[in-house]
């Protein structure tokens, strides 16, 4: 167990390395993101009764296209001279490339979310969140959940040339659940309005979390072909 | 006359029977049977398509394959962490991130394959190529030589007991050839066993045990080196096209 950690560390760190020498897919989720909000804030004339409402699908628009040219652009570096299939090669069990390349997209989609959700909530010109910590949770299960199936599929789409138009156009209609319970939680946090639904939407998120973590990990090996 | 050192293999370390790779509805690779014991060499030649790739790929299990692999005695499904531990794969891809330097991939796979002291390894496995003094460069600016030698020592960091060597020598220079023939030479004392592909059987004619001729994917001529002359030798499919 210790050994399969350490590799997907491994796996996670070196993806961070090559993100931290080039800097390409934060540059691009991050400024896809910002211009998002500010498109936004200016296509509306948003003011603050109105910001609540449109706040939320707002942002996890911009989270999912965002993340999508993220994860397409990340598969892709594998691609290249076929060097995703060294790690391959390693002795460890090949669903720990799945769960290293996932603990990446993670961390890097929730760093640009850090970023991204002052800028939306200025933008949005909202005096703050009612609930902070479901706000937080909302955001983390639904990025999860995204970017697990996102990791996925563009593992399996990243060979094919049209990489870029295909992987959203299988991942979206799949993250549907994701993107509801995404906005259903985020109104709630924003508003401060609670209802038993909110609780419905957060076991599912969380279902969806364990289901789209597992099964791909399981998958992935026939996703590389190898 | 080579000055060539017979080394008897000692059991069969690897056991291949009615390999087949089939793809896109087309056979690559036909039922192939290919033993090697510990230590001993085989070099795999023949023409362009002949299979010498992806029987290499299907070895390494980067393809999916029919039939039988069986390493120190058991099938290589049934403990195939153990079974890649021991593997050491260079293709014709060099497996390496041009944007890291030569120092940061080899840490990257030292540490993937669990190897104990990580740095220390990657050190000495850019000193047996000769690349210790770029260990900083990013492998994006090395020439295909200094890729090539590179990506020889990521197969060798791990102190694999079975090569997989698909034209390892491409792109190097004489000199840099030599070095890697006395690394080859080391590995073979040390009883590591290799399937070698190349299309230079008389540069690995010193080294290998075994000539194995692949030809449209199946086993077409099997020549042991030990008492042929090397200069007088060719092919089949060489042998073919000069009659």
């Amino acid at each position: 167990m210790k050994a399969y950690l350490r590799a997907v560390l491994t796996l996670a760190r070196k993806d961070a390395l090559l993100e931290r020498k080039s800097l390409e897919t934060v540059t691009a989720t991050a400024s896809f993101t910002l211009l998002v909000a500010v498109l936004f804030h200016f296509a509306f004339d948003i003011r603050s009764a109105e910001g609540a409402r449109f706040f939320p699908g707002a942002l996890w628009i911009a989270v999912l296209f965002a993340g999508t040219i993220g994860m397409a652009r990340s598969a892709r570096i594998d691609e290249v001279e076929g060097r995703g299939r060294g790690p391959a090669l390693a002795p460890v069990d090949r669903s720990a490339l799945f769960l290293g390349k996932f603990l990446f997209h993670l961390v890097l989609m929730l760093l640009v979310e850090g970023v991204a959700v002052p800028v939306f909530i200025a933008a949005f010109a909202l005096r703050g969140v009612a609930l902070p910590h479901l706000f937080i949770a909302g955001l983390v299960l639904g990025t999860w959940g995204f970017v697990a199936l996102g990791t996925l599929l563009a593992g399996a789409t990243s060979g094919e040339r049209s990489t870029g138009l295909l992987l959203p156009l299988v991942l979206f209609p799949l993250l549907t659940p994701v993107a509801l319970g995404g906005v259903a939680i985020v109104t709630a946090a924003v508003t401060g309005d609670v209802t038993p639904a909110t609780g419905t939407w957060l076991r599912l998120l969380l279902v969806f979390d364990v289901l789209f973590t597992a099964v791909p990990a399981l998958l992935y090996e026939s996703v590389l072909e190898v | 006359m080579s000055r060539k050192q017979r080394v008897e293999p000692s059991g069969d370390l690897l056991e291949v029977s009615g390999l087949e790779v089939e793809a896109g509805g087309r056979t690559i690779l036909h039922p192939t049977d290919l033993n090697l014991g510990a230590g001993e060499w085989k070099a795999i030649v023949g023409p362009n398509g002949a299979g010498k790739s992806t029987l290499l790929k299907a070895l390494a299990t980067l393809v999916p394959y029919r039939g039988s692999i069986r390493y120190r005695g058991r099938p290589i499904s049934e403990a195939p962490l153990a079974y890649r531990s021991e593997l050491g794969v260079v293709l014709h891809e060099p497996l390496l991130y041009r944007e890291l330097s030569a120092w940061e991939n080899l840490l990257f796979y030292a540490r993937l394959y669990g190897v104990a002291e990580p740095h220390a390894a990657a050190q000495q496995a850019l000193a047996e190529v000769g690349l210790s003094v770029y260990a900083q460069e990013p492998v994006g600016r090395f020439s295909r030589g200094m890729i090539q030698r590179l990506a020889l020592a990521r197969a060798m960091l791990h102190q694999p007991r079975l090569l997989l060597l698909d034209e390892p020598l491409s792109g190097i220079d004489a000199r840099g050839e030599e070095e890697i023939l006395k690394l080859f030479r080391r590995a073979k004392e040390a009883q590591v066993a290799a399937l070698w592909v190349t299309h230079r059987w008389r540069v690995a004619w010193e080294i290998v045990d075994e000539i194995v001729e692949l030809e449209r994917g199946a086993v077409r001529r099997i020549t042991r080196t030990a008492g042929v002359d090397r200069e007088s030798w060719e092919p089949s499919y060489l042998e073919e096209g000069a009659r």
